[in-house]
């Protein structure tokens, strides 16, 4: 599993890891959807692009998840499967890609907690011994 | 309601969030509950807000929802710019800030305050929700319910404030935290020089006043930001301090519930 959960006081965190940078955003999707609802009840129903830029690797990390939430407050989406490419791109960084995934579904997608932010504390972003490392903090 | 409240700096997706939001509870620690007063501690107190033992209160904790924490989203990444150019360093990126009175902070206050009315009118619809939930359950009108709010307030937000000062003593400056002088001198604390920084945070709110100490009086002046008025009897460093406290509409019931 790339990820797994901590408690961070009153939040939920989430230390992330993927042998390429699109792995561990791939995994940081993942996690996001687990921490709403059990990933294994999620399927690629349908697919959506996905395109995010920020001017460094660790925020464009909390701009796709916030994209990711964003989606899920305003329509309900739940991403199962993550294909991106993460590049460099006029002195910054930018994400693009195929979310797979669906709406949610009351009757088969229990809700864990609902986050309400993706934040910034302790946001790190690494890559060590031959894989990347990630942080990150859901405020719920 | 805030004032300087300027709709047109929140986003469209604060508005989009916020819209199917409107009248919602949201999760994580937001609560509606009936409770009832089971010990009065401060008489005068409970008779202004017109509270009796044993009388049936309810209380709802809840706020801006998702178009709070959007504002919030929003200005924290032009914060994150903002320190940078300010030359302001962060342990923490989500301690990002600005000056209070520059474009940024001035910018950040405005769409806050937005924000903030939309947790009062988000409130409020609750309330009425509550209020109709009871009379409903009491097989009565909502006006016989006689439920009305006692209390409104909001945390996660930051507010402008003044206090008075205390002449500061020898080694006082010692025991306070290192970033809440940093931008004194001794020389420049007998002066009253002052800052201000405001930072959008989610769960803790920060914010330095800006106090100018008078010559000749133990008062303090609303602050200007930088040179001070001049050499004082009194002054005491301010600096940044969380401030957190219940975020809680409260209602009463009448005499029939």
């Amino acid at each position: 599993m790339p990820y797994h959960f901590f408690d961070h006081t009153g939040d939920v965190g989430a230390p992330l890891r993927g042998t390429t940078r699109e792995a561990l955003f791939a995994s940081a999707a993942l996690a996001f959807t687990d921490s709403i609802t059990p990933l294994t009840g999620v399927e690629p129903r349908r697919p959506e692009e996905v395109v995010v830029d920020a001017p460094e690797l660790d925020l464009l990390l909390v701009d796709f998840l916030s994209e990711l939430l964003y989606r899920f407050d305003t329509r309900g989406w739940l991403t199962r499967d993550a294909d991106l490419a993460v590049r460099e791109r006029d002195g910054g960084w930018a994400l693009e890609g195929t979310l797979s995934g669906e709406k949610l579904d009351p009757e088969r997608h229990p809700i864990k907690v609902l986050i309400k932010a993706v934040t910034y504390h302790g946001l790190q972003v690494i890559h060590r011994e031959g894989e990347w490392h990630a942080n990150v903090v859901f405020d719920i | 309601m805030l004032s300087g409240a300027d709709p047109a700096l929140v986003s469209d997706r604060a508005y989009e969030r916020g819209y199917s939001q409107l009248g919602t509870l949201g999760s994580g620690n937001h609560f509606a509950e009936l409770q009832y007063v089971s010990e009065i501690y401060d008489e005068a107190v409970a008779s202004a807000f017109g509270l009796r033992l044993d009388q049936v209160t309810a209380m709802i904790h809840s706020g801006s929802r998702g178009l709070g924490h959007q504002v919030c989203e929003d200005h924290l990444r032009i914060m994150i710019k903002a320190a940078a150019t300010y030359g302001i360093e962060l342990p923490d990126r989500q301690l990002c800030c600005a000056p209070v009175r520059s474009p940024e902070g001035r910018a950040y206050l405005a769409a806050m305050s937005a924000a903030a009315n939309y947790a009062f009118a988000n409130r409020q619809v609750m309330a009425h929700w509550v209020r109709e939930s009871i009379a409903d359950a009491m097989g009565i009108t909502s006006e016989a319910t006689q439920i009305r709010t006692i209390y409104d307030v909001c945390h996660n937000i930051a507010k402008m404030e003044e206090f008075p000062i205390a002449p500061a003593k020898a080694g006082a400056l010692d025991k306070l935290p290192s970033d809440s002088f940093e931008e004194f001198t001794e020389g420049g604390l007998q002066r009253g020089r002052a800052s201000a920084r405001l930072v959008p945070a989610t769960h803790t709110c920060w914010w330095a006043r800006t106090v100018r100490t008078s010559k000749h009086s133990d008062q303090p002046v609303t602050g200007r930001g930088g040179a001070g008025a001049g050499p004082t009897r009194s002054a005491r460093p301010r600096g940044a301090r969380s401030y957190r406290s219940s975020k809680r509409a409260v209602w009463s019931s009448g005499p029939q519930a």
